[in-house]
């Protein structure tokens, strides 16, 4: 029986992309400090979790693509350094997108409990590995 | 004598009248302080007050122009209590916008929300350690 694309288990050693609006600014590489935690704060669209991506499916490029003309950031993290610090990360595939991904824990209903403004710190300022971009969104 | 930090800062603050703050600057720094916060306000949010369709995106709400304005005020309060400004300001993303600081173990963070609040939370190496509505 062939498991669907996407619907695998994600491995600790597997890297995950956070897309950024360049526009927002939570992301500038010189000055410090460089990510913001709003890069992780979910949106009125992230109900049942914040949105990732698995690399193993996506290219940084392919990550980064949001509105025409639009540039982003993408923001790279490592699945098994979030679950060191008690962040689960579950595989969601969409119809043609087996590699998005979800941070149940942080949703848009609890994006302002103590707890998840830590976890929004921890993912911008310990556990985000670097940030790459800007790319444009062909 | 130092400048105070942001995590100094005890909310709620008075607007036009901030003098119970505990929070002091040197006065030498003062012009300085006074320069950077004018750069924040005629800067980055005058740049989104004249085109908030920049900040459209999926999902995203950009702060509108009254919440602009209010971050705008909230800067020269701010900047009249003599704290140092922002290092970084940008848009949440939720119809808000940040103005953040990093000061040795210290980040803190201000969040000027789309109903006129804001909120001060400083964490301390990645932990908070405090949360308070300033205004």
């Amino acid at each position: 029986m062939t498991i669907p694309p996407g619907t695998e288990p994600i491995t600790d050693n597997e890297l995950l992309y956070r897309r950024v609006p360049a526009s927002l600014n939570l992301y500038d590489p010189i000055s410090k400090p460089h990510l913001l935690p709003d890069a992780f704060r979910p949106n009125a669209n992230d109900l049942t979790g914040l949105s990732v991506y698995r690399a193993k499916y996506k290219s940084l490029e392919q990550a980064a693509q949001g509105r025409v003309g639009k540039e982003y950031y993408v923001a790279v993290l490592r699945a098994g350094d979030l679950r060191s610090k008690g962040i689960e990360v579950f595989p969601r595939p969409l119809e043609g997108d087996p590699g998005h991904a979800e941070i149940p824990g942080l949703t848009y209903q609890n994006r302002k409990e103590d707890w998840a403004l830590q976890w929004k710190v921890l993912l911008s300022q310990e556990l985000c590995l670097r940030v790459e971009g800007p790319f444009t969104s062909p | 004598m130092s400048g105070a930090t942001w995590a100094d800062l005890r909310g709620p603050v008075s607007i036009n009248g901030a003098s119970g703050q505990g929070a002091t600057v040197a006065t030498g720094q003062a012009p300085q302080i006074s320069k950077d916060w004018q750069a924040v306000v005629s800067g980055r949010l005058a740049e989104w007050e004249r085109n908030p369709r920049q900040l459209e995106d999926d999902g995203i709400v950009a702060p509108s122009r009254e919440t602009v304005h209010r971050a705008a005020d909230i800067a020269r309060e701010l900047c009249a209590l003599g704290l140092a400004a922002p290092q970084r300001v940008a848009a949440t993303g939720d119809g808000g916008i940040v103005f953040a600081r990093q000061e040795g173990a210290f980040f803190s963070n201000i969040e000027v929300m789309g109903d006129g609040s804001a909120e001060l939370t400083v964490y301390r190496d990645s932990r908070l350690v405090s949360r308070q509505r300033l205004f």
